[in-house]
């Protein structure tokens, strides 16, 4: 029996109570060396059934409960506590391996005898607890959602206890925050700074190369570009000179193949142009009575209104009211409601929309590189959103790899599902960065040609390299 | 440690979306007002500090996104609220017919107990008003909830909005509250609990050999 216990601090408000959990870390025969108990650090202790005598439950007055166990050497154990619930599942997990009788003086006192020595000689990789059977998976109890709404309560008992305890007692928390200073009393920062201590080695020297530049020279004679995985290596180096960005762009987000002519992009944007005026005359053309009608096209209509009248309005070219910017963003994000019906308009849209329309600076080609765009991540939006469920677990997955302790903490902090990083993932960091920056990330990232690999690595690079505070201030609360 | 709060609790905003959810929010905790602010996406939040009757009371804020196709997103967080904002646009009949739908979504989702409160916001727009203050009222009334029309623009009932649900909160506790003071003593007792395993603790002698 294995516990890792909860690290409680009194120096700022996660908002939750980390919760109990058993790890399966420690084998059978590694259980039977062990002295009868083991403090494996200030956090953990390990106890063999055989070796428990007696366990006491008791129940705070707010339904928290907390669980003592008493080892047949009489070795104090530190309290076990249950602010989400759970002591029932755990209890019926550990009457699999062990009887637990009630003493006949004292209801809440269980003593603990062996069902019989095969039973016991089971171990917790047995019992099925954790679905991939890995020996270093952490896997939590499901909580009770419902008991969990009185986080913020139980909370105040810590608080009181780290308020009232000397610093020195023995209860006195060692957490991960304590590498700085507590907070002044007025002091709301609401973020925290929180110290893993996995050790990447040093940040790499990475030297960027010099933006795309000088255009002409990577074209044929018919205005084909020549390489255009040259041309994709030199933007994942350095990005693309600002005042390219309206050509290439076009070819990274697919409105022109690599291979066409100048002539044959001629033809494509008059046929595209043509394409998109007849979309457009469809929403145009309806009439207000028409619209009473359509409940859809309606939400749509409305929202999009909404949303464009709060989408980079610092930027120049949506800003001050009478702006055309605002009516190219409308108009493009309602004939991408006519091109695809069925998603209509999603929020997000237009924060995807405004840089393609500030680099492009035209209404046709915008809409056409936001259809390229969407063809890579329109999944994200879909209702079930179950792209993006994956996504965030993929996520996890890979944290669990590259920084296991965080993805621990963030657990502790019941932000485990990285529920936070949603809008990173959804509008590409398009509200993380500066307007310009996300130009650069947009294009240098690979983000406008591996579109899939990019969501992934950037917020982990983000949270690992780039020092945690973007990702703590949206973790608290997550 | 300086007392920070003796008290955190999470309120929740719900709406279609550009009703002014963020906006009351900032106005509320920063009384900033940003007419064009950026919409919401995921689910956002701001914690405040009140004292209600001499007690501390730290209030986190949780801001969703009004759009209903993250709803799988933002429902998540229903079930970890004690209180919520039901708010519509007193300029828009279509979100004040809505209300019925967070209404519903929120009786499904959200806790028992949860604390519930009407905001009719944007009550400064009186010249294009679509929903009348009685049918606020109303509709409130038939919910069993309470009723404000606010404005965040000309900081109209903000406070006032949101230090009714805290207290709300606070009430439909208030007996859990009194009980966790008075478990601070047992609390430290457990010390000794570990040494003499005669303590008794009365509080759930009625619990006597259940296992919940």
């Amino acid at each position: 029996m294995f516990f890792i216990y909860g690290v409680e601090d009194t120096n700022f408000d996660p908002g939750y109570e980390p919760d109990w959990a058993v790890i399966s870390t420690v084998k059978r025969d590694q259980v039977r060396e062990h002295p009868p108990v083991k403090e494996t650090s200030q956090w953990s202790f390990s106890l063999p059934l055989s070796e428990l005598y007696s366990l006491r439950r008791s129940r705070f007055s707010l339904g928290r409960n907390f669980l003592v166990f008493t080892s047949r050497g009489g070795h104090p154990l530190p309290p076990l506590h249950f602010h989400r619930g759970g002591t029932r599942e755990l209890l019926r997990a550990m009457q699999r391996y062990i009887i637990l009788a009630p003493s006949p003086v004292d209801g809440r006192l269980f003593l603990a005898y062996p069902h019989d020595s095969g039973a016991l000689s089971q171990s917790f990789d047995e019992l099925h607890l954790f679905d991939d059977g890995s020996s270093d998976l952490v896997s939590r109890f499901i909580q009770d959602p419902y008991a969990t709404t009185f986080g913020g309560f139980s909370k105040v008992t810590n608080f009181f206890r780290g308020a009232l305890r000397p610093p020195d007692s023995p209860f006195h928390p060692r957490g991960p925050q304590d590498h700085h200073g507590p907070p002044t009393a007025d002091d709301e920062p609401g973020f925290e700074l929180i110290t893993c201590g996995v050790e990447l080695g040093p940040k790499p020297d990475v030297t960027r190369g010099q933006p795309l530049d000088k255009w002409e020279e990577f074209l044929d004679p018919e205005g084909r570009v020549k390489d255009p995985q040259q041309i994709k290596e030199l933007v994942f180096r350095g990005g693309i000179t600002p005042s390219l960005r309206k050509d290439v762009w076009k070819f990274l987000l697919g409105f022109y193949p690599w291979n066409s002519t100048v002539k044959e992009r001629e033809d494509i944007l008059r046929m595209k142009t043509d394409e998109y005026f007849r979309m457009k005359v469809q929403w145009k053309s309806v009439s207000e009575e028409q619209e009473m009608r359509n409940s859809l096209l309606r939400g749509y209509r409305s929202l999009i209104e909404r949303d464009v009248s709060r989408t980079d309005r610092h930027n120049t070219f949506f800003s001050g009211n009478d702006n055309p910017g605002l009516t190219l963003l409308n108009d493009v994000l309602m004939t991408y409601c006519m091109f695809n019906f069925d998603l209509g308009y999603v929020q997000g849209m237009s924060d995807l929309l405004a840089p393609l329309l500030f680099v492009t600076q035209n209404e046709v080609e915008s809409f056409w590189c936001l259809t390229g765009f969407m063809e890579m991540v329109h999944q994200n939006f879909e209702e079930s959103q179950e792209a993006m469920k994956q996504q965030l677990l993929q996520l996890s997955l890979l944290m669990k790899a590259l920084d296991p302790e965080l993805l621990d903490y963030l657990d502790t902090q019941d932000s485990g599902s990285l529920c936070f990083c949603f809008r990173w993932l959804l509008i590409w960091f398009k509200r993380e960065f500066s307007f310009e920056d996300i130009l650069s990330l947009w294009e240098v990232s690979g983000a406008l040609f591996c579109a899939r690999f990019f969501g992934l690595v950037c917020p982990v690079k983000t949270s690992i390299w780039g020092s945690s505070s973007a990702l703590t201030t949206t973790s608290t609360l997550f | 440690m300086a007392k920070q709060y003796d008290v955190l609790f999470r309120l929740l905003l719900l709406g279609d979306s550009g009703v002014g959810k963020t906006c009351l929010l900032c106005r509320f905790t920063d009384n900033e007002f940003h007419p064009s602010h950026i919409s919401t996406i995921g689910v956002d939040f701001k914690m405040k500090t009140l004292e209600i009757d001499g007690i501390k009371v730290r209030i986190q804020i949780w801001d969703t996104a009004g759009q209903e196709r993250y709803q799988t997103i933002t429902k998540q967080y229903y079930r970890r609220a004690q209180g919520i904002f039901l708010v519509y646009d007193i300029t828009s009949e279509r979100s004040f017919q809505h209300i019925m739908k967070w209404a519903s979504d929120v009786d499904e989702y959200a806790p028992d107990n949860i604390q519930r409160i009407l905001i009719g916001n944007k009550s400064d727009e009186e010249e294009k008003r679509q929903v009348a203050t009685g049918q606020g009222n109303k509709l409130a009334k038939d919910y069993g909830m309470d009723f404000f029309e606010t404005s965040a623009s000309t900081n109209y009932n903000i406070t006032e909005s949101f230090t009714r649900l805290a207290e709300q909160v606070l009430a439909a506790n208030k007996k859990d509250l009194d009980l966790l003071r008075a478990s601070v003593t047992d609390e430290l007792n457990l010390a000794a609990l570990e040494e003499e395993e005669g303590i008794t603790d009365g509080a759930a002698a009625s619990q006597k050999g259940c296992w919940c």
